[in-house]
């Protein structure tokens, strides 16, 4: 029987703690929230992640032990090591070392887990026979040739974190083996305005170096526009002045940035104009049109002009598309931001204020208008922008006139007993038929545990699970009896709504859609052409001229995944706190600090 | 003796000599600045070997100096350019900068004194191996950490200099932990060269008026008339023109064509471009004086031992950057806006403005040639009878009783807080570089060269609870390291605990933000805001098992923000509650005035 021990993390901490590795294992736990130990049948602990266990709950060690016993005699004779995917807390490994002699890397990629491993077994008794890695760039050239074993239950609760390290052992070159510089472009304001800062933040968790173009920050003046005067001539005209001065914005932008791939939001300022310098510019496009296109129909002129048009709607849609010639179209629904839409109450949380028995969050549109009417009388309480208090549900509305940001809706979603989602329309009384999409509200009010009852959409249920993950009406009357119904059962919300979460966090968070996006792009012939930019020079190109200084050629490598160069990537994979400076590395800072002198 | 072998100092057992490697990537005018405390690190360590890491640009006038055994160059305009150059691969170009620092890195070294204050210093410091190190080195997270107090000092002068009187040559000297030269700085290495370019029968006066910028520069026309109205005044006295560079030549020959139709008897000579720096020693080591811009020149000057007329304007400030040595006078504006910051741009600068070329000529004339013995009664002479206005300062070198360089004004001014607290800091610091308090002599210089009347104890009491404030917060930084270094030293630290030292840690980050806007709010404490702040990014301790050590030493910096501020209060403190009683000046003006009154008095009384 195993148990954890302070004592056995300190040898292995000395024994491993060196470099990145040291900075992962002393740094505190940080998604505490996602995973927790447990005490098994066999007395040994088990580990869970998103409440789906890595290891037996009865007896762990057994387990592992017919794991190894059977990996074992899969593994070639000529197999120089086993590179081994996924640690959980380790029962497996310490099998599989008890029955091989070969040297084994453990690819574990949350250091959380590699923490509390750490505390049960003592891996320092292996030696050097034994190495761990948290980062994908850290098993490159480290495991050549080696065996490749999966811990399957590690693989299969997060398979977006084995995934680039797999490819890498196979040597698929695919968009997670890059760190892409993309530059995303949002629109003024609006509902993909949040969805832009979203990209961002989702892109720069798998690693990519992702800057934003807000466009949010000119807000001000295309109001101030409007207001100067009422003459439409004169307000095209000046708006017409006002999209030029944005474009030279972002291609002055694009000249500083240097990226690799343009990421452009619906109704970004990347107009035909811009898309057509960009274009010429050999720089890819990727436009996430996440409107009705039956509505918002400028789709027509910006599609063909870019890379990858990735949409939200399909079968009414997508042959049309295909019909005008265009093959760069991708179904992408929208998906939750997990940084904003958790689970865990937030600092400073307000359970009250922003809770309700029936809670509506989000804009005053013509259908719901009319809709939320008929559900007056079952605790309603709303929130959101374009509801004047003057109207009939004026009584209802919990912050009139203020519009409610992403972490205080994430507060109502957490708190309120039922999250009524019902898809806007302009011109239905209530739900909308012919409804395909699905919001990004769907995907929100689950990824922060939230139960919610949605109208029916089209592309729902092979997104959710109607009646297992979410609650689906059709009109006002099947609306009014599930919220009576689930009102009343709590436990059967609190399970749907937990089935809702752990889907989400799954399969629909902006990270998995970013990475299905590259990996459509890279499977159509995308790869980083940045050496286009004065500065910047292939990485591939660095190593093979500097073949003859293995610490040249050492320390290029270590940019592989980049594509390009130019000085600023090169001082940024220099990290003096690991180890010493190499003579590389100190001859990159001061080129890097005499550029800076010179204000480059 | 019995095999025991006897080592002077600066050598090494077995024969082998001191190795001493200095980094100065700066100026040249730091290059000059720098040469006192090489020359004292010579006289204190016989044989040693010195090297000097500096830019390729300043290689004749380090190479001039004669002070290094070994001058290592690094050309930074060529880096510069081959940075940009897209047909140079990066491999290619870090292969030029690792051969660059190859000739001198390997070498281990005895001592290393890095002067350069930025990130190119640190790295460079980096990668030298040497027993000790003084000044710059980077620490293992990639930052700068000043190891020496000297250098912590530099970084905080930088940021407060008009409450700093420090010259770069005593910083030097402090980094160096060398006394001041005995000799000469330069004398027997350079100046025996000028080839008699100096016709002999005349009494020279060098005028340099070039410098860096252009905004540092008089302006060329009050050069003319200076030299003008010197010439006119002095009929056995000429003028020697020095310089270099396509500018400075197109400017003095514009000088020399303006003035020559009245002086084409040899008065006027003009050596620009023609001098290395060298021939340059030699010339103005012949020199009677020299008049100059804050330059180079005015360092070899004073290096040789001529004395020196500097003009300081822009974002000079003559404590830091004047002539080293006594008896070198230093004019510089007294408007509001000078010195102006290291970073603003001015479109307007009245700073040269104040100085009239006919009253700098006679300024001049009053000094005489050099090596007079009068020459300090003369300048306060004439300087009564000419006065310079509110508007501009003249101040005068010398050696203060520690040794170190002051430059006091001629003319009595009325003191400024400022004033007042550059001199308290100047105590403060020569404090803690080991030097016992010398209240009386302090005071003595506070009331010759300041009048204090217009300074009340209420000037200094919202600025007094202001240090109070900030005694508080640097005590509760303290207190707050005390209870982590507890907390830490428990043993396990659970949830709960973890959870509550990290409000304490943040606790701390509230408190340096209100710390550093003390120093914002009342400038006066700038100079213990800064220094702790610098400090406190030199706790070079990254490694997270080492937290408790981390956390102790940051402690020890808010300790020592504590003491330096008590010191500050105790002695403006001081300052304020005996000056005014004891000013023997203020009591003569008052008993005059008091004596005045009554005549009028009594003589009302009679009619």
């Amino acid at each position: 029987m195993w148990q954890f021990d302070e004592n056995v993390f300190r040898a292995n901490l000395q024994a491993y703690g060196t470099g990145e590795l040291r900075e992962a294992l002393v740094r505190p736990d940080r998604s505490r929230e996602r995973w927790e130990t447990a005490a098994s049948k066999e007395g040994s602990p088990t580990i869970s992640w998103d409440g789906m266990s890595l290891h037996s709950r009865y007896d762990p060690v057994a387990e592992g032990e017919r794991w190894a016993e059977e990996v074992v005699a899969q593994i070639p004779e000529t197999a120089p090591g086993i590179l081994l995917l996924g640690l959980g807390l380790g029962y497996h490994l310490h099998a599989l070392l008890c029955r091989t002699r070969l040297p084994v890397l453990v690819f574990e990629a949350s250091p959380d887990i590699l923490r509390a491993s750490f505390r049960l077994f003592p891996w320092h008794n292996f030696g050097d026979r034994l190495r761990f890695a948290t980062d994908p760039a850290q098993v490159r050239g480290q495991a050549d040739g080696y065996f490749l074993l999966s811990h399957a239950p590690s693989e299969k609760v997060r398979p977006d974190a084995y995934r680039s390290v797999k490819n890498l052992a196979e040597g698929n070159l695919r968009a997670t083996s890059y760190s892409l510089r993309v530059l995303v472009v949002s629109p003024v304001s609006g509902g993909s305005y949040p969805i832009a800062h979203s990209v961002v933040r989702a892109l720069r968790n798998m690693g990519h170096r992702a800057s934003l173009f807000d466009a949010g920050d000119f807000a001000g003046s295309l109001r101030a526009i409007g207001a100067q005067t009422r003459i439409d001539m004169h307000r095209a005209q000046l708006r017409g002045i006002f999209q030029n001065f944005m474009a030279e914005m972002i291609m002055a932008r694009i000249f500083h940035e240097k990226p690799d791939l343009i990421v452009g939001l619906a109704q970004s300022p990347l107009s035909p104009e811009v898309l057509e310098k960009i274009r010429s510019m050999n720089i890819p496009v990727a436009y996430w049109f996440v409107e009705d296109f039956r509505i918002a129909t400028y789709w027509e002129r910006i599609a063909p002009l870019v890379t990858s048009f990735a949409v939200i709607q399909k079968e009414d849609w997508i042959p049309r598309l295909e019909a005008r010639g265009l093959s760069n179209v991708l179904y992408l629904p929208t998906a939750a931001d997990r940084e904003i839409f958790r689970p865990e109450p937030a600092q400073g949380e307000d359970p009250v204020g922003f809770s309700a028995p029936l809670a509506f969050m989000g804009a005053g549109y013509y259908n719901r208008q009319h809709f939320l009417r008929h559900l007056v009388d079952l605790g309603l309480s709303i929130w959101g922008a374009d509801w004047e208090e003057s109207d009939p549900l004026g009584p209802y509305l919990r912050s009139p006139g203020r519009r409610i940001l992403p972490e205080e809706a994430a507060q109502i979603y957490r708190n309120s007993t039922i999250n009524l989602n019902l898809h806007s329309s302009v011109y239905h009384r209530g739900v909308n038929p012919e409804g395909d999409f699905v919001n990004p509200r769907t995907f929100e009010i689950a990824a922060c545990g939230g139960f919610q009852l949605v109208d029916r959409r089209s592309l729902l249920s092979e997104l959710f699970v109607p009646g297992e993950e979410v609650a689906v009406f059709n009109d006002e009357a099947s609306c009014r009896k599930l919220v009576r119904h689930y009102q009343s059962h709590p436990a059967e919300r609190e399970a749907m709504a937990r089935a809702a979460c752990q889907r989400t966090l799954r399969e629909h968070t902006i990270e998995n859609r970013m990475e299905s996006w590259l990996d459509h792009l890279f499977s159509r012939g995308f790869s980083p052409k940045g050496a286009l930019f004065p500065g910047r020079q292939s990485v591939d190109s660095l190593v093979a001229t500097s073949a003859d200084d293995p610490e040249l050629s050492g320390f290029f490598d270590r940019f592989r995944c980049f594509g390009s160069v130019d000085l600023e990537d090169l001082e940024r994979g220099i990290h003096p706190q690991e180890a010493p400076l190499s003579e590389t590395e100190a001859a990159v800072l001061l080129l890097r600090e005499f550029a800076r002198e010179v204000g480059a | 003796m019995n095999g025991v072998e006897i080592l002077s100092p600066g050598e090494e057992r077995g024969g082998q000599r001191r190795t001493i490697l200095i980094l100065a990537m700066t100026r040249m005018g730091d290059l000059f600045q720098l040469a006192p405390m090489v020359a004292s690190l010579r006289e204190e360590n016989k044989g040693c070997s010195i090297a000097l890491v500096a830019y390729r640009e300043f290689a004749e006038a380090a190479a001039g100096l004669s002070l290094f055994d070994d001058l290592y160059l690094v050309d930074a305009l060529a880096l510069r350019k081959m940075i940009f150059d897209d047909t140079v691969s990066w491999g290619e170009k870090i292969a030029r900068v690792r051969e660059m620092t190859s000739d001198w890195t390997p070498r281990p070294v005895d001592l290393l004194i890095n002067l350069t204050p930025n990130r190119i210093g640190a790295v460079l410091g980096y990668l030298v191996t040497a027993a000790e190190v003084r000044g710059v080195t980077m620490t293992r997270d990639g930052f700068r950490a000043f190891l020496d107090p000297a250098i912590a000092y530099f970084g905080q002068m930088v940021q407060n200099r008009t409450y700093n009187d420090t010259n770069l040559v005593d910083l030097f000297l402090r980094v160096g932990k060398v006394p001041p030269p005995r000799g000469l700085v330069l004398e027997g290495r350079m100046g025996g060269e000028d080839s008699g370019l100096l016709p002999a029968g005349r009494t020279w006066i060098a005028v340099q008026t070039g410098a860096s910028v252009e905004i540092k520069r008089w302006p060329e026309q009050a050069f003319v008339r200076m030299i003008a109205h010197l010439l006119s005044r002095a009929p056995d006295w000429g003028v020697v023109l020095i310089g270099a560079g396509a500018e400075e030549t197109a400017r003095n020959r514009r000088i020399v064509a303006a003035l020559e139709d009245r002086w084409t008897a040899g008065r006027i000579l003009n050596l620009t471009g023609q001098t290395s720096v060298a021939t340059l020693a030699g010339v103005l080591k012949k020199a009677a004086r020299l008049v100059s811009n804050d330059t180079g020149a005015m360092h070899v000057a004073a290096a040789m031992g001529t004395p020196v007329v500097a003009l300081s304007f822009s974002n000079l400030y003559y404590h830091e950057t004047a002539p080293y040595g006594e008896g070198h006078v230093v004019i510089q504006s007294r408007k509001s806006c000078a010195p102006c910051g290291l970073d603003a741009v001015c479109l307007n600068p009245i700073c040269r403005e104040e100085i009239d070329p006919e009253w700098l000529a006679r300024l001049v004339l009053a000094l005489g040639s050099s090596g007079d013995p009068h020459e300090k009664e003369r300048l306060v002479s004439f300087l009564a009878e000419n006065p310079p206005g509110a508007q501009l300062l003249v101040a005068r070198s010398e050696f203060d009783g520690r040794g170190a360089l002051l430059y006091r004004p001629v003319t009595r001014y009325p003191m400024t807080l400022e004033d007042l607290f550059r001199g308290l800091y100047r105590q403060i610091w020569s404090m803690e570089f080991g030097a016992l308090p010398d209240w009386e002599s302090a005071t003595r210089l506070f009331l010759e060269d300041f009048d204090p009347s217009g300074l009340t104890r209420a000037d200094w009491e919202e600025l007094r609870a202001e240090a109070l404030e900030l005694g508080g917060l640097l005590r509760e930084g303290e207190s707050l390291c005390d209870e982590i270094s507890r907390s830490l030293s428990e043993g396990e630290i659970g949830e709960e605990e973890s959870k509550e030292l990290s409000c304490t840690a943040k606790k701390l980050e509230e408190l340096d933000v209100r710390i550093r806007e003390k120093g914002w709010v009342a400038p006066a404490l700038g100079p213990v805001t800064s220094l702790f702040a610098i400090e406190k990014e030199a706790v070079a301790i990254d490694d997270p098992l080492r937290l408790l050590e981390m956390v102790e030493a940051v402690g020890q910096v808010y300790c020592q923000g504590v003491l330096r501020n008590d010191r500050l209060i105790r002695l403006a403190d001081r300052w304020f509650s005996s000056v005014h009683s004891k000013d023997p000046r203020q009591k003569k003006d008052g008993a005059g005035k008091a004596r005045a009154l009554r005549q009028v008095a009594e003589r009302a009384l009679r009619r």
